[in-house]
């Protein structure tokens, strides 16, 4: 048998390079806002059982103002990508908004084009190519769930 | 009544073979694949070296690829694998991983399948930058 190792293969087929792009490994290998805050005023604790996804997010509210928004996460790079995006996307919006773009993610999820090309979605649009991949969406739309948990709760 | 007759038929194939034949091919699948495996920079492969303390399958993790991640590059290529905790969460805890990728071989697997198996490793390595694509 040939034990060589295998040949680099051909570039890889357009779906998987739309869904890992270079952005999204970038916040997977830099997530922003990770760790804890001092001054948390929200935390929720998720998990997906079945993946062994989690993500611990905590919030920083002053009035109805997301003031700051960090996150301890252990999971695929669909998901600590999403989670990194949202603390960055979401600091400074009123709790109203914040639950807009909730709405619009998961929008952007099912495959809403509109959604996909909604500028206030920001970086998280390089997470659409996630809807052509239906065992990933619960990752993208974990960190966003627990947002929608923290402030409601 | 036809569940039992093709349950009956699925029983006289593998007393044909035998199960010492099929362990055989199992073991000799799962050798190769370790083989071809660990030859990737970044693989680590784990479980027994010797082949005799195996069974036909292969967890593995490469680099800081999450398992859920290979599998949907490998299933990409029509390549199914199981990943995750493979509900050994103690275990997984003991290995210091979140989750394992695990390759396993039968009866109907061959040597092409360690070939496209490490094939799209290789894919999944590209994409996550560990070798150029």
């Amino acid at each position: 048998m040939d034990t060589s190792p295998p040949e680099p293969p051909p570039l890889p087929p357009p779906q998987l390079s739309a869904l890992y792009q270079e952005l999204i490994l970038d916040h997977y290998r830099r997530p922003r806002n990770k760790g804890t805050l001092e001054q948390a005023t929200h935390a929720v604790s998720l998990n997906n059982p079945l993946c062994g996804d989690e993500i611990d997010l905590q919030l920083r509210v002053d009035g109805d103002i997301i003031k700051e928004a960090r996150f301890i996460g252990r999971g695929c790079s669909i998901s600590q990508a999403a989670a990194s995006m949202m603390t960055q996307l979401v600091k400074d919006k009123s709790i109203p908004q914040a639950l807009a773009l909730a709405d619009r993610m998961s929008a952007m999820m099912q495959g809403d084009e509109g959604a996909a090309r909604d500028k206030t979605l920001g970086e998280l649009r390089a997470l659409a190519g996630v809807s052509k991949f239906p065992v990933r969406i619960k990752c993208a739309l974990l960190p966003w769930n627990a947002l929608t948990d923290a402030v409601k709760a | 009544m036809e569940g039992a007759v093709g349950l009956a038929a699925a029983i006289r194939y593998l007393e044909r073979i035998g199960p010492e034949r099929i362990a055989e091919h199992e073991q000799a699948l799962a050798a190769a694949a370790i083989e071809r495996l660990s030859q990737i920079e970044g693989v680590t492969v784990y479980g027994p070296q010797a082949r005799s303390d195996r069974a036909g399958v292969v967890s593995f993790t490469y680099g800081d690829i999450h398992p859920h991640d290979i599998a949907t590059i490998l299933d990409q290529d029509g390549i199914c694998i199981r990943a995750g905790h493979h509900c050994t969460q103690p275990l997984m805890r003991r290995l210091n991983v979140a989750a394992t990728a695990r390759a396993s071989f039968y009866l109907y697997n061959g040597s092409d399948d360690v070939d496209a198996l490490a094939g799209a490793l290789v894919k999944a390595g590209a994409l996550f930058g560990y070798v150029p694509a």
